[in-house]
């Protein structure tokens, strides 16, 4: 049922002017992607130093509080642009990325480090004071930015992966991966 | 902000090699978007 | 210099065969690693030229930052060189005919040049005595040669 309604708007979107014009341009489309890979030096790069900071493996000597507050900034920016570069390369190739299973593991890896994220941020405020200055983060947090470092890794290898179609809807998929990748019966 | 007189030769060597990078960059990236231009000019004509 | 004969032998190698014949190790262990290395070279690029420029962590002394970045610049600069090769070998002659793959190679080259040979020995000592100026032509120009890099590596992929 859910399948079917995706394919549905994943159809709707490919008819749209907007999706064709990006899709079959000469440049748009890879400048868009060339942006989205881009941001991740931007964005997964300040997120990598926060995290190894976090696992006392990067700036352990500066205040912990300190490098997650000013790297912070940097990072929504690189992450505001990653997020709508995204979703412009999902709208340029609807029905393809619908039916990705690396796309739909991919976008379960961000809300999972989305929740993380949360968690992430909740405990920092609550304890930052005590333990900023030591050069690691107390257990849960350092569990958070591993996690955090695991999830994204996952993110980039899924996010590669959408672009190979070996698990595609016409291959000879057993039964469960065809349901999860969201393929329907013609 | 004081402004040092005296670069030394270190610091010399650093200006001009990063000020070449800088302009080659922008000359490079100047280029290949012109080239795309035009490309889009000659392909909608 | 005749470089033809040696990418057409990269691509026979043992290395290449691995690239070619295994899509999903080419995949992951050679394109995704290699984006990850990018994401920590990215970062350690930017925590010190945007600290150098005085746009993040001014209330920390640019001597600490630039020393921890670096620490972590070489670490991702291996891993995405030995990631790059692995990549390139399993297509070399198409590597060979790329026009934006010798871009790449020419950025890449001047890049780690330009780190090891120009601004390292730079920003070694003590940041006070550098003319500020300076330092900020430095910065920018590290930004901009890692980032052109990076997108001329992409655009590989759009072209031929």
């Amino acid at each position: 049922m859910i399948n079917e309604m995706l394919v549905q708007f994943a159809e709707w979107l490919y008819a749209t002017g907007g999706s064709r014009a990006i899709e079959e341009s000469f440049y748009l489309y890879n400048w868009i992607e060339t942006t989205h890979v881009l941001t991740i030096m931007v964005c997964l790069g300040m997120l990598a130093f926060i995290d190894l900071r976090m696992l006392g493996y990067a700036l352990p000597n500066v205040s912990a509080s300190t490098i997650a507050d000013r790297l912070n900034v940097p990072m929504m920016i690189g992450f505001a642009l990653m997020f709508i570069t995204g979703l412009l390369l999902f709208y340029a190739k609807p029905t393809y990325t619908n039916q990705s299973i690396w796309f739909r593991i991919k976008m379960v890896l961000l809300v999972v480090a989305f929740f993380n994220a949360i968690r992430f941020h909740r405990h920092m405020k609550a304890s930052a004071s005590t333990w900023c200055n030591e050069p690691r983060a107390p257990f849960n947090l350092r569990v958070s930015a591993a996690l955090s470092l695991g999830l994204w890794a996952g993110v980039v290898t899924t996010g590669r992966l959408i672009a190979y179609d070996w698990y595609h809807c016409y291959r000879d998929l057993p039964g469960w991966l065809s349901a999860a990748a969201g393929c329907v019966a013609d | 902000m004081t402004v040092k007189k005296e670069l030394g030769v270190q610091e010399k060597i650093a200006a001009v090699a990063a000020g070449a990078i800088i302009i080659s960059a922008l000359m490079y990236w100047g280029y290949q978007f012109v080239g795309m231009l035009e490309f889009l000019e000659m392909a909608y004509e | 210099m005749e470089l033809l004969p040696f990418f057409e032998w990269a691509e026979t190698t043992f290395l290449g065969y691995i690239g070619k014949t295994y899509g999903g190790v080419y995949a992951t262990f050679g394109q995704s690693l290699h984006l990850m290395a990018l994401a920590v070279l990215g970062g350690s690029v930017l925590v010190a030229d945007l600290r150098l420029l005085n746009v993040i962590m001014k209330d920390v002394p640019s001597e600490i930052v630039i020393e921890q970045a670096h620490k972590w610049f070489r670490i991702a600069l291996v891993i995405i060189i030995s990631t790059g090769v692995f990549m390139a070998a399993a297509v070399a002659q198409r590597m060979y005919h790329n026009d934006f793959f010798w871009a790449k190679m020419s950025a890449l080259l001047v890049g780690i040049i330009f780190v090891f040979a120009i601004k390292r020995p730079l920003l070694k000592g003590s940041h006070a005595d550098l003319n500020p100026i300076v330092i900020k032509m430095v910065a920018s120009a590290s930004i901009l040669v890692w980032f052109s890099v990076a997108a001329t590596g992409r655009w590989i992929g759009f072209s031929g």
